[in-house]
């Protein structure tokens, strides 16, 4: 009993003294080499000396207080909210069965991992953001899912996706894999990127701000170095670098569209994925005419008033319908 | 445990349906020990409110699209760190740039320690009051022995008793949670 007071008067003494910069006590450093537990007790109680150096107490943040001012935010989202959903229950049976055959089409990428643990849609119309239980975090464009799951065995976070979107990767030593359909599998380390992966696009588009990230597909393999852009072609299943202006690729994280040389028939497939509306063009017309340029613009009606002036279109609009003439 | 108390994962369920009484349950339960945490990442405590109130916020608003099926806890004191993070990268910005990145690093290499962390403060809010009191006087204000023993009236030798107990005190109670 005696020594063992002792000893504690020695731990605390160390402890308190500890920013004076004094080394530890004969008596108290004979005592830890004596027992391996006594070590790792002394090391647990200097580790709990640290690390309250940042405890502030639960008492001083008040969440009645904080839950006022939360449940006010809340309060002013749902009328919106209602408001969205009363508009949504206007959308024709022709663009939902449009959005049950693109479920349907990717139950094969999102139905294979059982053991998902997290999974993020953003319809057509609509974008959303997520924090994946790693750390990272994906901002979805309209008309994409994210799942995450975690495969503890072989350490590797894995993410089917497909539609668009931006990824912050956080750093880590296990391995973060995207699969997209087509067969593309991206590798990443700790990074960011642009990723364009719609299931009805020919090709996918990767464009890294920073970073490292690994293109593969069977043999095929690219690794891209910061401010590059790659395709890879699901057809042919060619993976290769191409040129363009990287901050153009994620231009949608500001509401806007750049267009370079870009032919009527994609700019409205865009529209339709960020507005979730159904354009119909006239034959002939998708190809023949194409815009440069970028127009960021709140409603689908000034994009669509913006092109008409740029070129000898004109549009007529029913509901979510849009119907594109030449003029 | 009381016979009502809700798991975690039961309120998440919930939430996902649009129950906004166990968005509530959830708020209060965690709301403080996140501020606690979070304040140790940026030693502010309106930025660590706010970086809360984000959250849950966020969470609300994507409560039909999100499922989570791993640990809840453990899923929101990410969340809260990375939120924190993209609160200082935002901040350091005005800052110079050198100093951000030393900043980071810094961040990255504590990643083990902070299951620890989150135990601890938990545990500290359970000490009885007076240890609390010792331990934080000394810890957080930076108090000298002497300080402490003329504000609070007892010894010296009192003093280190408190230390030594809540020593003991927290590291039961760690041992107890599991770390």
């Amino acid at each position: 009993m005696e020594e063992q007071k002792h000893i504690k008067d020695y731990i605390v003494d160390y402890l308190l003294e500890e920013d004076a910069g004094k080394g530890v006590d004969p008596v108290l450093a004979e005592w830890l080499a004596e027992d391996e537990s006594n070590r790792k007790d002394f090391d647990l109680y200097k580790k709990i000396w640290e690390e309250s150096h940042l405890y502030t107490e639960s008492g001083a943040y008040d969440s009645g207080l904080a839950w006022e001012k939360v449940d006010a935010i809340n309060g002013q989202k749902k009328s919106s909210r209602q408001y969205l959903r009363n508009i949504s229950y206007a959308v024709s049976g022709a663009a939902a069965s449009l959005l049950i055959i693109l479920t349907l089409s990717f139950m094969g990428v999102f139905q294979k991992k059982s053991d998902v643990l997290v999974r993020m849609t953003a319809d057509y119309g609509n974008r959303s953001e997520i924090v994946l239980p790693d750390g990272s975090l994906v901002k979805l464009n309209s008309g994409s899912e994210v799942a995450y799951s975690y495969d503890p065995k072989k350490k590797i976070r894995e993410v089917a996706f497909q539609g668009e979107g931006f990824f912050d990767v956080s750093k880590s030593k296990e391995p973060f894999v995207i699969k997209t359909a087509g067969g593309l599998n991206v590798r990443v380390w700790g990074t960011s990127f642009n990723l364009q992966a719609y299931t009805d696009d020919s090709v996918v588009q990767a464009s890294l701000v920073e970073g490292c990230i690994e293109l593969e597909s069977g043999k095929e393999k690219l690794i891209m170095k910061p401010g590059e852009i790659a395709v890879f072609d699901k057809n042919t299943n060619e993976i290769k670098q191409v040129g363009g202006i990287l901050s153009h690729s994620y231009g949608w994280l500001d509401n806007k569209l750049y267009m370079e040389d870009m032919p009527l028939s994609v700019v409205c497939k865009y529209l339709e994925r960020w507005y979730d509306v159904e354009i119909t063009l006239q034959s002939g017309l998708g190809e023949d005419i194409r815009y440069n340029g970028v127009i960021q613009e709140e409603t689908v009606t000034d994009v669509m008033e913006a092109l008409s002036r740029l070129s000898h279109i004109s549009y007529h609009v029913k509901g979510k319908h849009i119907s594109i003439t030449s003029k | 445990m009381s016979n009502t108390f809700t798991t975690d994962e039961k309120l998440i369920k919930a939430i996902g349906k649009s129950d906004y009484v166990s968005y509530n349950k959830l708020f209060e339960r965690y709301y403080a020990c996140l501020c606690q945490y979070v304040y140790s990442l940026l030693m502010d405590k309106d930025d660590a409110e706010d970086v809360v109130q984000d959250l849950f916020l966020t969470l609300w608003k994507n409560r039909e699209r999100i499922e989570i099926r791993e640990n809840v806890s453990g899923y929101l004191y990410r969340a809260a760190k990375h939120l924190a993070l993209n609160h200082l990268r935002s901040k350091v910005h005005f800052n110079n740039l050198s100093e951000s990145q030393d900043q980071f690093s810094y961040e990255d290499n504590r990643v083990e320690s902070e299951e620890f962390r989150i135990a601890l403060y938990g545990c500290i809010d359970h000490l009885p009051d007076r240890c609390r009191e010792v331990l934080l006087l000394h810890r957080i204000k930076g108090m000298k022995q002497k300080e402490i023993s003329e504000k609070l009236e007892i010894s010296v030798k009192t003093i280190k008793n408190q230390i030594w107990s809540s020593l003991q005190k927290l590291k039961r109670c760690l041992e107890l949670k599991g770390i």
